[in-house]
């Protein structure tokens, strides 16, 4: 089954995306913050990321680019996830190179038949 | 007898100092004698034989042809070419001035011409050289302007020069007039004595001399100077008067206009001053300006230029004077001094110039009283005008001040608005997303068993709501006092009751093990703002609650003094860190070290305003890790 990281300093989101991609049966791993996000992805690289941009430490644009590497050389799917949902933010993540911009608040069976269509 | 006639004959022919040449009628040479050979530079009897023609220079021959031959056929005695210059033709080619007389004889019915030719040259050059003093003499009249004359005391008539004739404006050429010609071009009351004065000197013999004025034909009028002296003649003709002419009319009008202008300077009202240069004392100064110092001419001769001049010193006196050395004229204001100690304002131009010989300079000055009147009117008119443009360009400012304070509070509102929605957007999306995912997963949970999993996204939502509902009011709250919408409303509060209120309220809300701690001194009751006071206790608390770790503890301190309500809520959490102390108070500021906590940045912004409602303060003391303490002090109101 595919692995999914997920990357999100929220906890009730961070929870609720874990449990409802649990639930779908993928196998799933969390980091709180940026920086743990690039540790958990270097130390286990997953079939695909969800990942928060408005985040301690290091944002979701620094995680990918951090990861970008080993993301174009393995084809892993990039996926942000996020609040921030301003005109100039969309802008700025359609240029970002991710595979998708997705904000909040995500419609959890959509959000879920579009992961399944990637992997 | 006879021989010695004819001896004598020959010797007039031979010995004569004229030349005679004998001619037949076919113009050739018969005879010549001894002079006329010597005079044509020929050599005794060379002559003989020779056309006439060959004395006669080359271009004269065919006119000489054509004249022989009518005196041939009529021959007279006369003189030759009367009137003309003849010239004679050497043997050597040289030609020289001759004149010549004609006469004739008939011998045995022939006819023959005699020519008498003598050297005309030195003759010539007599009258040339007469010529020549004449026209110098006439020369130096026309230089001198001065005519001659010569009357004749017995007939009256006066021989004139040239000069004479053009002084009074007749052709110029010398000329002979009856004795009273002249009178008619005199001045008319000059006739008179001219007369008497010819009729005197022709009894006294003495010389005389006397201005007279002239009117010429064309009606200029002539100013001359007439001499006459008497000449007694000692060779038998009459006695001569000699008058000499002078025209010297350039110098009384020179004389005249120097006097015009010697009465202009004077009768000027502008005051004028001649200064010497050397010793810088007035030499001349006008009636203008002996009238306007109140001084007499003799006060004001040999005095110092200086002593009129109103606070001037000889120093920036000297520098005017060198300045007019150099720049031909100087204009400068000044003040004169009068006489009787009063001044008045005039404009000086200062030049150079001479009086005779003597170096001077010339001062004119005008009097400015009224150009100083009407400047200083104007000073003073530019000058309340400098002011009221001033005053308006300052009310101007005042107005440009406060439009540019309410564009920049616009601006700040504006800004702040779009602040608001981006943080809205973004605020509202996290619970949102929250609530969405668990009202998805309680719908997965179907079976019995899962009732814990519901019930657990069931509390999420809730307290995602409710933090949706403090969002919510911190930008209700913001939008309403931001657009004045709050007023205080004073009544009496209990503190000690209030403060325990929202303790009970919070205590939801707290982490596991977190707990508030209430500390009261003093009154309980006060009058003010229940609504603010609530509200500004619930923002403190909810972040000391959410910057506290789990088993944190929080302490609200209340305390009313005389004057001031002081409230604090300390916390032992996260703290502030110290470079992020200055911006706590910046709306939408949230500190580097909040990490996943949600929150708008808002919190302060709104109990800094509420306080600002209530006349309060908001102090703060934090240390990163070590937590914070916000302290509000409120001055009481009275009743």
């Amino acid at each position: 089954m595919s692995r999914i990281l997920i990357i999100e300093d929220n906890l009730e989101i961070r929870e609720n995306l874990e449990e409802l991609l649990e639930l779908e049966g993928y196998q799933v791993e969390t980091a709180a913050d940026g920086q743990y996000g690039i540790e958990a992805a270097n130390a286990h690289w997953p079939d695909l990321i969800i990942c928060d941009i408005s985040m301690p430490r290091k944002d979701g644009y620094q995680v990918f680019e951090a990861l970008s590497a080993s993301i174009a050389e393995r084809q892993t799917p990039f996926i942000f996830l996020t609040a921030s949902a301003q005109e100039s933010d969309l802008a700025r993540g359609r240029v970002s190179g991710a595979t998708a911009y997705l904000t909040k608040p995500y419609q959890p069976d959509e959000f879920l038949q579009y992961l399944a269509s990637l992997l | 007898m006879n021989t010695n006639l004819e001896q004598f004959r020959d010797a007039l022919f031979l010995e004569a100092t004229i030349g005679m040449v004998v001619v037949d009628h076919t113009g050739n040479i018969l005879l010549a004698n001894p002079f006329c050979e010597r005079m044509f530079g020929y050599k005794p009897g060379e002559l003989d034989g020779l056309e006439i023609e060959s004395l006669i220079p080359q271009k004269y021959r065919n006119t000489h042809h054509n004249h022989r031959s009518s005196f041939q056929n009529a021959p007279t005695r006369r003189e030759m070419g009367t009137g003309l210059k003849l010239l004679g033709l050497r043997k050597d080619e040289s030609t020289f001035p001759v004149q010549i007389s004609l006469s004739h004889t008939e011998i045995g019915q022939v006819r023959y011409s005699i020519a008498y030719v003598s050297d005309d040259s030195k003759r010539q050059e007599l009258l040339a050289a007469m010529d020549q003093s004449k026209s110098s003499l006439d020369r130096a009249q026309r230089m001198a302007s001065i005519g001659s004359f010569v009357a004749d005391v017995d007939t009256g008539q006066e021989l004139w020069s040239a000069q004479l004739c053009e002084i009074f404006d007749l052709p110029a050429r010398d000329s002979s007039f009856p004795g009273d010609f002249a009178y008619q071009y005199l001045h008319p009351e000059d006739r008179e004595g001219v007369r008497i004065r010819f009729q005197q000197i022709c009894i006294d013999q003495k010389s005389t001399q006397s201005n007279v004025r002239i009117i010429s034909p064309e009606g200029k009028l002539k100013h001359v100077i007439l001499k006459r002296e008497y000449i007694k003649s000692n060779d038998g003709t009459s006695d001569k008067i000699a008058g000499l002419v002078r025209d010297i009319t350039e110098l009384v009008e020179a004389r005249n206009f120097s006097d015009d202008v010697s009465h202009i300077i004077e009768e000027s009202l502008n005051e004028i001053y001649i200064i010497d240069a050397a010793s810088k004392q007035l030499l001349l100064v006008n009636k203008g300006a002996r009238r306007k110092l109140g001084y007499t001419l003799q006060e004001m001769k040999s005095m110092q230029h200086l002593k009129i001049l109103l606070n001037y010193d000889e120093q920036k006196y000297d520098s005017f004077l060198s300045r007019v050395d150099t720049q031909q004229q100087v204009v400068f204001d000044a003040k004169h001094l009068r006489k009787d100690g009063s001044s008045y304002p005039v404009e000086i131009h200062l030049q150079k110039s001479r009086l005779g010989l003597r170096p001077a300079y010339i001062a004119i000055a005008l009097d400015i009283t009224e150009r100083v009147e009407y400047e200083q009117a104007l000073l003073k008119h530019a000058d309340t005008l400098e002011k009221r443009i001033f005053e308006r360009t300052k009310e101007l400012a005042k107005s440009e001040a406060s439009l540019k304070q309410a564009l920049s509070k616009e601006r700040e509102l504006s800004e702040l608005k779009s602040r608001f929605v981006s943080m809205a957007s973004h605020e509202f999306r996290t619970p949102l997303t929250a609530i969405l995912s668990s009202a998805n997963l309680i719908g997965k949970y179907e079976k019995e068993n899962q009732q814990d999993k519901r019930i657990k996204h069931l509390n999420r939502i809730e307290s995602s709501v409710r933090n949706l509902n403090i969002i919510l009011n911190d930008f209700l709250s913001l939008e309403k006092l931001e657009t004045g919408k709050i007023k205080a409303k004073y009544t009496q509060v209990d503190i000690f009751q209030l403060v325990n209120h929202i303790i009970d309220e919070l205590q939801a809300t707290c982490k596991p093990g977190q707990h508030i701690e209430h500390i009261h001194e003093g009154n309980q009751l006060l009058f003010s703002d229940e609504f603010l006071l609530n509200n500004m206790l619930i923002n403190l608390l909810s972040n000391a609650i959410k910057y506290s770790p789990n088993d944190g503890k929080i302490i609200v301190r209340s305390n009313i003094t005389d004057s001031l309500l002081h409230l604090s809520v300390q916390d032992f959490g996260i703290g502030i860190p110290e470079e992020d102390q200055k911006h706590i108070f910046t709306t939408f500021f949230r500190a580097t070290n909040v990490g996943a906590e949600q929150g708008t940045g808002l919190g302060i912004t709104i109990v800094k305003r509420y306080l600002d409602l209530l006349g309060g303060e908001l102090t703060f003391k934090s240390k990163q890790d070590h937590g914070t303490t916000f302290t509000m002090s409120i001055p009481l109101a009275r009743n």
